[in-house]
């Protein structure tokens, strides 16, 4: 693993936040890298310097400053209760109407599919009925033409005093 | 003496077991130890921790119980301290308007800048707490609230509003500048 890599792993390694996998990645890369070992060794120093900082206190008449304050807000939370009944109150009448919208869209949107459902398959089958008269049609055509067609060679290949074949 | 309970009308209460002015008990110092590192122990450091509460009771009716008590805590006293010094009620010099990248520019510390530097840790804290507000607010923020005040990389990010990587980049960048603009007082004091 690459010395970059180990860098941002210190991070997590210091904070505990590493897994035991980048633990031990970066205690074996460390044992034999002296620029990371010193990077860990300076980041564990720089974090206990921080740590040193003391925690301020607050001075001794903090609350009662505190207390003064909050009396001269004293409306504020029935201001803000107010606010946050209107709200709500808002919010649920936006929602109404918006589950109401929503809804009838997809109520048309349903119709609307099955309204071009139906009407595709009456198309189809008004086409397939026409198809078959059509077909029906010229077939009848076809038989009248083909039997005038058959009587009239025959007509006109017979001799019709004898009886007998004519040959061309 | 009249409790802050009994001042505020309807007993406002955070949850069953903690009352409003139990919370300013257990939190007061460490909000003010937070404003102060945030602004270098200004002077109206109290007066923006007071603040701090005025606006926790003010919005407590919005309180969110799924987020921490001490995370929200920390969040209005973030946002009131940069709302402060961007009105440019303060100094300047604390105004946090500087980019990530410009703490890059930052000057580092050597023996040429403070040839008289002691290694008494007075001294060094007061080094440290001048290299922390010379980062960018950003940057001294995450470091604030994860090295100093001891929160978590996830509380860190619901305080500031950014994401878990974001913190932790931002941790890594701070103390990358922390060590150069200390590693003089580190390399005296290792």
């Amino acid at each position: 693993m690459s010395c970059r890599k180990i860098q941002f792993l210190i991070q997590g390694y210091l904070d505990g936040e590493a897994t035991s996998a980048e633990r031990a990645a970066v205690e074996q890369h460390v044992e034999r890298c002296g620029a990371c070992a010193a990077e860990l060794a300076s980041s564990r120093q720089l974090l206990g310097l921080l740590g040193q900082d003391p925690q301020r206190s607050v001075s001794a008449d903090f609350e009662q400053n505190l207390r003064a304050a909050l009396r001269e807000t004293r409306p504020a939370p029935g201001v803000a209760a107010w606010w946050e009944r209107l709200r709500l109150q808002l919010e649920w009448r936006l929602r109404v109407p918006a589950l109401v919208t929503a809804g009838s869209l997809a109520v048309a949107l349903v119709a609307g599919v099955a309204t071009l459902r139906v009407q595709d398959l009456r198309e189809t089958q008004r086409e397939r009925q026409e198809y078959v008269s059509t077909a029906v049609e010229r077939y009848e055509q076809l038989q009248q033409a083909e039997t005038k067609v058959n009587w009239d060679a025959m007509d006109a290949s017979i001799d019709l005093n004898s009886g007998s074949v004519l040959t061309e | 003496m009249t409790s802050i309970q009994s001042v505020i009308a309807g007993q406002q209460v955070i949850d069953s077991e903690r009352t409003f002015e139990g919370l300013v008990q257990e939190y007061k110092n460490r909000i003010h130890s937070y404003v102060c590192r945030m602004t270098r122990d200004s002077a109206d450091a109290e007066d923006i921790t007071q603040e701090v509460f005025i606006r926790a009771y003010q919005s407590m009716s919005a309180f969110r119980y799924d987020a921490a008590v001490d995370t929200w805590l920390y969040r209005i006293a973030t946002n009131l301290v940069i709302d402060r010094f961007r009105r440019g009620q303060r100094a300047p010099k604390t105004v946090p308007t500087e980019t990530e990248e410009s703490f890059l520019e930052l000057p580092t510390t050597s023996r040429e800048d403070d040839p008289h530097a002691t290694l008494q840790l007075g001294e060094l804290q007061t080094q440290v707490q001048k290299a922390i507000h010379s980062l960018p607010a950003k940057l001294r923020a995450v470091v604030i609230l994860h090295d100093m005040e001891g929160l978590s990389y996830e509380q860190v990010a619901e305080t500031v509003g950014c994401p878990v990587g974001t913190v932790k980049s931002r941790l890594f960048n701070a103390r990358l500048l922390l060590k150069r603009k200390l590693q003089y007082y580190m390399e005296s004091e290792g």
